[in-house]
């Protein structure tokens, strides 16, 4: 029989034979005794692990036998089958008498008892014991139960949901609020029994709403009058059926278990996480006899008397990791070497440091907190999404203040230029006689040209990098490799293009150059020999001349210098988030969108207010727009550049905040980082894989805040992962609802291991017994849960 | 667009009208030519230069001939050879 829960169990606790016919009449005609191989084809086809055939107020033996006899069948889904009879009890409602049908799943081990369960159902004449017309008074129904002397579950029919204005006929709602307030608050039943898919959400928000997610539990059946149409309740039945599954051990004691906690119940089978990260059990020797412990995927408790061996297990278990945090002392692993030396103990698992989320020894978390071990801002940054890539936004916005720059560096240089215009003396004699020559075409060298064809080739060299680099990319496809040798190809012929431009350009001004020298040498040598008049006539000439180059040069410096616009298209920066529990652990940038705008505001925010538009000022003017700065109007620009850069990286610069609710906590979590949040974190954490080990919970926290919020916590991580927790604390096993418990004690000197889920006994011990033997107090939560059904138990 | 631009001359000024407005002028007594300001009556930002028509309205002032002769070979000279740099361009 197996010990521990691995996966919840799909179950119907309500479905109809042909014994149902004094109610149903010929709707449950096709159920019969030899029909019994269809039901249980189609429970097998649906993968129903649990199931009863309940029939209106009486129970058909030979029909539950026939049925339970797949339970031993290797090819049926079958693991265990239920007797059950679905009563009609007349209650006193809030208006009067009201008849709802509640079924009663009731212990399958007593098999006498078991057998004669439909004598208590019938009177003397061998017809049903009804004594209100067609249903059971209350206390006759109270009586049936008592005389059946089983341990029972009751789950009460409500075809409806909890927020329907209406109810259907033998609905529990049908008594009306206030007797169905006493339901659920002396817990009269263990569950609400609906069917429908969409009822499921009704039913949630009620219970959200009305705060009763703890008191009322709800399962589904199919309530199948044809089981030819199994799910459905017969062949015209269109509502669509949702089944239960159902966290336990396919036996009684599970059910009762798994239908008394609201966290044990789920319409989907989603009770433990998915991950291969965990270990599957324990395997050691004790003086030579091998032991295998098997370990849910969800929560373990390693319970026990004091120095017996648990938290030993955790540390070897672990190879000793926390010796090198310089947090288990050599000396104490010499103490677990010598004592399992002594007792014969040869523990054989070994969980890999890479398959631990976390390990907390004793009394680490109080420590880390206390005496400030832990740094909130290293603990809490494995929990931020990666920063945000922000290069392709910077890029666009780099181009555009460039453009702008340079814009502003050539306008700046024509100013300059025209301010050297200068001025010259008109030559006011007879121009007769003075002939002279005169010395034009001062042609310049065009290094302009040279830059240009440079800056081309050298931004094609820098894409085909890229290029080359993309094509190493492991993620890319070799097609598109292809299509990239292609593009790097042309790129090659356009840069050999604009280099051969480059060289004749410069090739042009090595013979610019030549001809100036030969021509000023040429001019020194004439001025020397010509007489002052043809000097000063040839001096005017060239001052037309040069007056004549020099504005055409701005003019065309002027025309190729075109004024940029701010524009750029809005592109949104989103934020990265990773949302553990109640935190937003944001990975963002100060800015949310690159745009016109921001632009603009980059200039806004270097310059005083009320300047005009930067494209508009002279140098001058700009050294005065800027904020603070008293430097030389020629220096102004590059100070600009600076600080807008400055900025703009500022701005793009990755920021990790944490959010609540949409309010930053970044500063206060992290210095009011407590050991609330650090369980709130490592509880909810999904993204990171791993065994989260824990050595004695109860001595970190208090036990207000053990019951207020640390359970819950914990009920949540055994969700999303392996817990292994060694405790002494009652609160930790059955309030936690574990879903196992391994116990080591002694016996004679030698150490036992015992272990199994909460609802786990086999002949010859039993883990409630263990629990209720070795753990002092606390388990009145348990025992209110159990003592309505298990009429002999110890505990 | 087609500018007038009349060469006159007012008391101690030898001065350009564009519009009966004063755009550039010549002091008589230092005969000095402000480039700079030409520049910026001539050629300043936003001033259509494609076709500039020149008027002497000084006939018989040797001096004025003269000062009217530079502004004639400048604007000339800077028309010509900006006609040149569109058909550099084009050539390219």
């Amino acid at each position: 029989m197996m010990k521990i829960v691995d996966s919840g169990y799909k179950i119907d606790l309500h479905i109809h034979s042909i014994s149902s016919s004094l109610k149903d009449k010929a709707k449950v005609s096709f159920n019969t005794l030899q029909n019994i191989n269809v039901l249980a084809d189609r429970l097998n086809e649906n993968g129903v692990q649990i199931c009863a055939i309940t029939d209106h107020d009486t129970f058909d033996y030979d029909m539950y036998k026939e049925l339970k006899k797949y339970e031993k069948d290797a090819t049926s889904s079958m693991e265990k089958v239920f007797p059950g009879v679905e009563f009609s009890v007349e209650f006193d409602g809030d208006n009067g008498k009201n008849v709802l049908h509640v079924i009663a799943i009731f212990n399958d081990e007593d098999e006498t008892k078991v057998k004669s369960i439909q004598t208590f159902l019938i009177n003397e004449k061998g017809t049903v014991a009804y004594d209100r017309g067609m249903s059971f008074s209350e206390e006759k129904f109270l009586s049936i139960l008592r005389n059946i002397d089983i341990d029972t579950v009751l789950i009460a029919h409500q075809k409806s949901s909890l927020t329907s204005s209406r109810a259907y006929q033998h609905d529990a709602k049908t008594v009306g609020d206030i007797k169905f307030n006493e339901f659920v608050y002396t817990d009269y039943f263990e569950a609400f029994e609906f069917r429908n898919k969409k009822n499921e959400v009704f039913n949630k928000s009620f219970l959200n709403f009305t705060n009763q997610t703890e008191a009322i539990r709800f399962i589904t059946g199919s309530d199948c009058h044809d089981w030819r149409y199994y799910p459905k309740t017969k062949e015209s039945d269109n509502d669509e059926f949702i089944y239960t599954y159902v966290k336990c051990l396919p036996t009684f004691r599970g059910l009762v278990m798994a239908i008394t906690d609201h966290r044990r119940i789920k319409t989907v089978n989603s009770f433990f996480s998915s991950s291969e990260t965990y270990i599957k059990q324990i395997d050691m020797k004790i003086d030579g006899q091998p032991y295998s412990i098997p370990l849910s995927r969800g929560l373990n408790v390693v319970i026990g008397d004091n120095s017996v061996g648990k938290s030993l297990l955790l540390h070897r278990m672990t190879g000793y990791c926390k010796k090198q945090e310089k947090l288990l002392k050599a000396s104490v692993i010499d103490g677990y070497t010598k004592y399992l030396k002594e007792n014969k103990i040869e523990i054989e698992t070994e969980i890999l440091n890479t398959d631990i989320f976390a390990f907390d020894m004793q009394g680490e978390v109080r420590e880390k907190f206390e005496k400030k071990k832990i740094k909130s801002v290293d603990f809490l940054r494995t929990y931020y999404p990666d920063p945000i890539s922000v290069e392709s936004y910077k890029e666009k916005v780099k181009r555009k203040l460039e453009k702008i720059f340079t814009y502003l560096e050539n306008k700046f240089e024509i100013e300059i230029a025209e301010a050297k215009l200068g001025k010259f003396i008109i030559y006011d004699e007879e121009s007769t006689g003075a002939e002279s020559l005169t010395f034009v075409g001062n042609k310049s060298k065009d290094n302009k040209k040279v830059s240009g064809y440079k800056g081309i080739v050298e931004d094609i060299d820098t894409i085909i990098e890229k290029i080359e680099d993309l094509m190493d990319d492991k993620w890319i496809e070799e097609t598109d490799v292809k299509s990239l040798e292609y593009i790097i190809e042309q790129l090659d012929g356009i840069s050999m293009k604009y280099n051969k431009k480059r060289k004749e350009v410069e090739f042009e001004n090595d013979k610019i150059a030549l001809f100036q020298a030969v021509m000023l040498d040429f001019k020194q040598q004439y001025q020397a020999s010509v007489s002052d008049t043809q000097k000063k006539f040839s001096l005017y000439n060239e001052n037309i001349n040069k007056a004549t180059e020099n504005i055409t040069e701005l003019i065309r410096k002027r025309n190729e210098n075109l004024k940029p616009d701010f524009y750029i298209d809005t592109q949104k920066i989103d934020f990265l988030t990773n949302r553990v529990y109640n935190y937003d652990f944001n990975s963002r940038v100060s800015i949310t969108e690159i745009s016109e705008e921001y632009i603009k505001r980059l200039f806004e925010a270097v310059f005083n207010k009320n300047v005009k538009c930067v494209l508009d000022m002279t140098q001058s003017e700009l050294a005065e727009a800027i904020s603070y700065y008293g430097g030389l109007d020629y220096e102004a620009l590059e100070v600009l550049k600076t600080k807008i850069y400055e900025q703009m990286e500022k701005d793009f610069a990755n920021k990790f905040t944490i959010t609540e609710a949409g309010t930053d906590r970044t500063k206060e979590l992290s210095s009011g980082f407590n050991s609330k949040i650090y369980f709130d974190l490592l509880s909810y954490e999904s993204n990171h894989e791993g065994i989260y080990i824990i050595d004695q919970p109860e001595d970190n926290i208090s036990q207000k805040s053990i019951r207020e919020y640390l359970l819950d916590r914990f009920k949540v991580m055994g969700e999303n992962r392996q817990v292994i927790i060694v405790t002494h604390n009652p609160q930790f096993i059955v309030n936690l609802d574990v879903d196992n418990v391994i116990y080591i004690g002694k016996d004679d000197g030698r150490v036992t291991v015992q272990s199994g889920a909460l609802e786990y006994k086999n002949d010859r011990y039993n883990i409630l017994d263990i629990i209720s033997n070795h753990i002092e107090g606390g388990l009145d939560t348990l025992k209110r849960r159990w003592k309505r059904y298990e009429k002999n138990n110890s505990i | 667009m087609k500018r007038i631009i009349r060469f006159n001359e007012v008391d101690d000024t030898y001065i350009c009208k564009e519009n009966d407005e004063n755009i550039f002028c010549i002091s008589k007594s230092e005969l000095k030519f402000d480039v700079k300001k030409f520049y910026d009556a001539f050629y300043g930002n936003d001033k259509d230069f494609s076709e500039i028509v020149l008027e002497n309205c000084i006939q018989s002032d040797k001096s004025a001939n003269r000062i009217f002769n530079c502004i004639e070979k400048l604007v000339n000279g800077i028309n010509e050879k900006l006609s040149e740099l569109e058909q550099e361009d084009v050539d390219e």
